[in-house]
């Protein structure tokens, strides 16, 4: 037998270049198309425009502050979808392709270097529209952006189907991208599922050349300090479609640092008016993404934060940090087992009791603990082979009575907590909100 | 390029859209090692639709960031465990039909034979440590095997792709 050995093998393998087939990647775009929001769901600014004629007048005059027109209203997908940056920095384009007697139409354009997106039609030849999006079951991926060398840059995107079209949009541009690219929408259906087979294909040349100089970077350092972190407002990007916050927290004084959590901050004209909010998920305002981590060896957080409020220049702003949210480590881990007697533990200054652990009817793991002083702690549950469990839990403050509800979720056992292995539960650390109440004024 | 850590951090913080970046990025890793179980495209995309739901359902029991890709494959492979299981009890009544070989030149189809050659064990073995460099110990925690176990299975597997290649260029294969 010939020598076959890692190195051999590893020549092999590398070989081994795996294309994931069409049948396996429609199916995964299509499930991640249909994960459930964890956003708020509105209801459309159409919807709400055909509730009664009344309605019509009444948010017209109301609208009319943020948009110029009403007619602009019923021309630009933009404007309907409600988002302001790329209502304002819209470019009429005209690109259209015909099959099946249906019609896609691209009319509008943003291209800068914090978004790129398109809105589209899919019109019949009796001028119905069809609001459907591309479909990710025939044509995984078939929109994307080329470079001039013909490669397809990975840049993931977003769908959000708006009455009468829909709009896709690129999200988390990185810094490095080509000035100069092509847009290739090539869509083999219609909906999702397929209602139309067809093919649609456009190429729409885009050119951020021009984009360097509409964007501005606007260094502020304004500096603070809240317990003690050290928060820096470093600066703030803005394009015709969007802004960017950037700031870091010095946090490298700060004892037993963790993950962290929400920032809250806001950023308000001149009339008081919020114009973008950043905070716990569901509650921030014209947010679209954030890039943010915590440097494990510097202990700097950092976070840049896109908006789709196209900040003006020359206007005044205010920027109002109110408060963090972070997690001081304990981690203190504690073996549990079924059936075992109460026992008492010594953790985070205080004496705490292991009630009793226990199985529920469903096979779900009941475990009660009683507090003297409880605090936002955060827990992790682990099986006997480092499987991190889902749970839910409820405290009872008549009782000082924590109960962890360990869910059985999976279908094999070994992923779950069973009755005849110890498992692990990990006091991680405890959640602790830092008020920073801190405003700058700034004249873009 | 995709920061894993942080975007799994996004990603348990509730940003959909950091969760899909990820599935997109690691899909060829799920297809390759569900393939290494399953072989069979459609129940790989049953399995990795399955596993997608899972994660999203379950992606705040991630415990370090840094490991969401192990996390990913134990459920994974939890999943083609279950599949493998029901399809024990159809597969007398509907034939499974394979799907088309996605590789297109010689090397690749030698190199995909040979590996499908081995039992789902060995197969499943040599995908995580050569393909996906899965640390013997993280690949011993997934299965639910001792580390020895895993060398040894690795070893055997070592041993019969170099007797099918070993075969294979005398012309005597029996796949």
């Amino acid at each position: 037998m010939k020598n076959f050995d890692e190195k051999a093998i590893k020549n092999l393998l590398q070989k081994e270049n795996t294309t994931v087939p069409k049948v396996v990647k429609a199916r995964i775009e299509k499930t991640l198309a249909t994960l459930p929001s964890v956003e708020r769901k509105k209801n459309s600014i159409w919807k709400k425009l055909m509730i009664s004629s009344a309605a019509v007048v009444t948010f017209i005059a109301g609208s009319l502050f943020a948009f110029p027109t009403f007619a602009d209203y019923v021309k630009s997908i933009f404007a309907r979808s409600g988002d302001e940056g790329l209502a304002q920095a819209k470019k009429e384009v005209n690109y259209s392709v015909t099959d099946k007697a249906i019609t896609l139409k691209v009319k509008e354009l943003v291209v800068d270097r914090s978004r790129i997106a398109f809105s589209y039609t899919f019109q019949k030849e009796n001028g119905e529209f069809i609001t459907q999006n591309f479909s990710l079951d025939t044509s995984p991926n078939a929109t994307y952006l080329r470079d001039k060398n013909g490669n397809r840059l990975d840049i993931g995107f977003i769908q959000k189907p708006v009455n009468n079209g829909g709009i896709f949009e690129f999200v988390n541009i990185p810094e490095n991208i080509p000035s100069q690219m092509t847009l290739v929408i090539d869509i083999k259906g219609i909906g999702d599922p397929v209602t139309v087979r067809g093919n649609w294909k456009l190429e729409i040349p885009i050119d951020l050349t021009k984009s360097v100089n509409s964007g501005k970077q606007i260094p502020i350092n304004e500096a603070t300090t809240a317990g003690k972190f050290k928060i820096t407002l470093n600066q703030l990007s803005i394009t015709p479609s969007g802004s960017k916050v950037s700031l870091k927290i010095d946090a490298s004084e700060q004892a037993n640092i963790g993950m962290w959590f929400d920032n809250e901050y806001t950023i308000t004209d001149k009339s008081g008016k919020v114009v973008a909010k950043k905070s716990s998920l569901g509650n921030s305002k014209n947010f679209i993404s954030g890039n943010e981590g915590l440097d494990q060896k510097t202990k700097i957080y950092s976070s840049d934060d896109l908006f789709s409020t196209p900040l003006q220049s020359g206007e005044g702003y205010t920027f109002h940090f109110e408060k963090f949210e972070y997690v001081e480590l304990i981690n203190k881990k504690i073996t549990l087992q079924h059936g075992q007697k109460p026992t008492s533990i010594q953790i985070d200054g205080q004496t705490i009791q292991i009630k009793s652990v226990e199985t529920d009817s469903e096979g779900n793991t009941i475990v009660k603990i009683h507090f003297k002083n409880y605090h936002p702690y955060l827990f992790d549950f682990t099986n006997s082979i480092g499987v991190g469990q889902n749970y839910e839990k409820t405290f009872d403050e008549k009782t000082g009575i924590l109960t962890f509800k360990i869910l059985k979720e999976l279908e094999d056992d070994k992923f779950n907590i069973t009755t005849d292995k110890p498992f692990t539960m990990e006091l991680v650390g405890i959640r602790k909100v830092q008020p920073v109440d801190w405003k700058i004024k700034f004249t873009l | 390029m995709l920061e894993v850590e942080v975007a799994a951090k996004r990603a348990q913080k509730g940003n959909q859209k950091a969760f899909i970046s990820l599935i997109r990025h690691f899909e060829t890793n799920l297809y390759r090692i569900s393939y290494s179980i399953l072989k069979n495209d459609y129940d790989c995309a049953d399995a990795i639709q399955e596993t997608i739901l899972k994660a999203y359902q379950s992606i705040h029991t991630l415990k370090k960031h840094k490991y969401f890709k192990t996390w990913l494959i134990r459920i994974l492979i939890n999943q083609c465990n279950h599949l493998l299981k029901k399809k024990k009890k159809v597969v007398s009544i509907v034939e499974i039909q394979e799907m088309p070989s996605t590789t297109s030149d010689f090397d690749r189809v030698e190199m995909k034979e040979a590996l499908d050659s081995l039992d789902p064990d060995l197969r499943l073995i040599i995908t995580l440590y050569y393909l996906e460099d899965i640390p013997l110990k993280e690949i011993a925690k997934c299965l639910e095997i001792p580390e020895g176990t895993i060398k040894s299975r690795l070893h055997r597997a070592r041993t019969m792709l170099a007797e099918w290649f070993d075969n294979s260029k005398e012309g005597t294969v029996q796949v």
